[in-house]
């Protein structure tokens, strides 16, 4: 398995991914175009922790693939693009974010070619009076058969932000599946009346479902979970 | 232990308790009966600050002092446990992390790493709720028996002096109802101050767990008490013909 670091110092704008990779993105403060091309029969993980960033990131994928990707960004302004140009691949990708500016989460998957696969997870804290908006774009074209194109947004506003999920499935062909949901709203109540109920208070709530909120979706090692614990940890402080 | 006197609560414009008033002292069992939609299960969640209730008038005194307008959590710390009838499941939070967090928010100092596995696996195995459901998410995927095993399994390790069990035997089989009841009579064997409020709309679970006084509930109040007896009264003659047979009516 080959490892990748990409941090800010990254002098190019093309990467690619010709062997079993995991790829670590670590970035803060920047604003770079960068394209990811994965060739074909590779394994793709990666583990994304940002802070800041207004990039825009474009992963191609080959025929035979499976990407996964794990992306926990704080205060994000990045546009995403996954183009699946070949068969038998598959993507899920899950994008947490920590929102405390006004901040749009763009995001794109164009299924280009038929027998592929997303699964599409977007979850938000948004921490403060701030705007915060999810846009996500599915495209089937007509030419892409047997896709199947799954798409959740959730955003959790811990005070009074205001959120907003644009989810839009563009689909040409009737030989698919695609599903989409949106959800804007604070954590059920009768979540923290029973957890409150045992004795935690109210933050001590907050910081349990937070974290979970966040992290449940994610396919991470110990080690990364550790590293997203400690930045989840500092938000209801 | 636990007075209320002449609690009057209101969700909107519907009543649902209406002047109830019920005193249990230490040590003591009490089981209430009463028809759907009499307002039992209202109860529990009125006692531990339900904020979806409003409190008009009376009040819930707690070892001598009010705990009307504390919050839930504040409630909870003072030893006032409910076992629900339906526990909910939570996403993604591990069973483990939510009691090592309810049992560190009544203790100064947090408990040890140690102490907390060995405690939590003894208790465990005791009411043969399944380890591995420790370490996943609460009641993710669990069935109803498993839910109550964990209603049970954090009542002992939270250790309450007051406690309501709010239809325990529902989605209990047999075998699982005799195993929490037999867990819930050890503790209330070793801490023999603790008082039992058993809500329920059949007498089977009474004969695990006896009561001393029963009352039947009408209403939003309660309008007969009596002995043990009672309870198989009310199952053999219903709400109706019960009134008239055994116990105390209540007068005002």
């Amino acid at each position: 398995m080959n490892k990748l670091v990409i941090d800010n110092n990254i002098d190019t704008s093309d990467i690619v991914i010709d062997t079993d990779t995991d790829m670590i993105v670590d970035l803060s403060d920047t604003s770079k175009d960068i394209d990811v091309h994965i060739v074909k029969n590779v394994c793709l993980k990666v583990f994304v922790k940002t802070s800041n960033t207004s990039n825009k990131i474009s992963y191609h994928i080959d025929e035979n693939c499976d990407v996964v990707i794990n992306k926990l960004a704080i205060d994000c302004s990045d546009s995403v693009e996954v183009i699946m140009n070949n068969v038998n691949s598959s993507i899920k990708y899950n994008t947490s974010v920590i929102n405390y500016n006004d901040n749009s989460y763009i995001q794109k998957v164009i299924h280009s070619c038929g027998n592929t696969n997303s699964i599409i997870v977007n979850h938000c804290i948004n921490v403060k009076d701030k705007e915060f908006k999810f846009i996500v774009d599915g495209v089937i074209s007509k030419d892409s058969s047997k896709v199947n194109f799954r798409q959740d947004n959730k955003i959790i506003n811990l005070k009074n932000g205001k959120s907003n999920i644009l989810p839009n499935l563009i689909v040409d062909n009737d030989d698919i599946e695609a599903s989409h949901s949106a959800y804007i709203g604070t954590f059920d109540e009768e979540t923290i009346f029973y957890m409150m109920s045992r004795g935690l208070t109210k933050k001590e709530c907050d910081d349990l479902l937070i974290k979970a909120f966040l992290l449940n979706d994610m396919d991470l090692s110990n080690k990364e979970r550790d590293v997203y614990c400690s930045i989840i940890e500092k938000i209801n402080k | 232990m636990l007075n209320i006197k002449k609690l009057n609560v209101v969700v909107g414009d519907k009543k649902i308790l209406n002047d109830f008033s019920l005193d249990i002292n230490d040590g003591e069992i009490h089981a209430i009966m009463g028809p759907n939609g009499t307002g039992k299960s209202t109860l529990s969640k009125v006692i531990l600050g339900n904020k979806n209730y409003e409190v008009v008038s009376g009040d819930i005194k707690f070892n001598k002092k009010s705990i009307i307008g504390l919050s839930t959590d504040e409630i909870s710390r003072l030893g006032i446990f409910v076992s629900f009838q339906n526990p909910i499941s939570i996403e993604g939070v591990q069973n483990s992390e939510f009691l090592k967090t309810a049992i560190n928010s009544r203790r100064e100092n947090a408990i040890g790493l140690f102490e907390f596995v060995k405690e939590i696996k003894e208790k465990a195995k005791e009411l043969d709720f399944p380890e591995e459901m420790i370490h996943r998410a609460i009641n993710v995927g669990a069935s109803g028996g498993e839910r109550k095993k964990n209603e049970v399994l954090q009542l002992e390790l939270l250790e309450p002096s007051f406690i309501i069990l709010d239809e325990l035997d529902s989605g209990l089989d047999v075998d699982s109802l005799r195993k929490v009841c037999d867990g819930i009579n050890k503790y209330l064997k070793d801490h023999p101050k603790t008082s039992v409020l058993i809500i329920t709309h059949y007498p089977r679970i009474l004969e695990y767990i006896k009561p001393q006084f029963v009352h039947m509930m009408v209403c939003g109040k309660i309008v007969k008490t009596g002995g043990y007896k009672l309870a198989f009264d009310i199952e053999k003659l219903g709400y109706s013909d019960a009134s008239i047979i055994s116990g105390e009516e209540v007068h005002e």
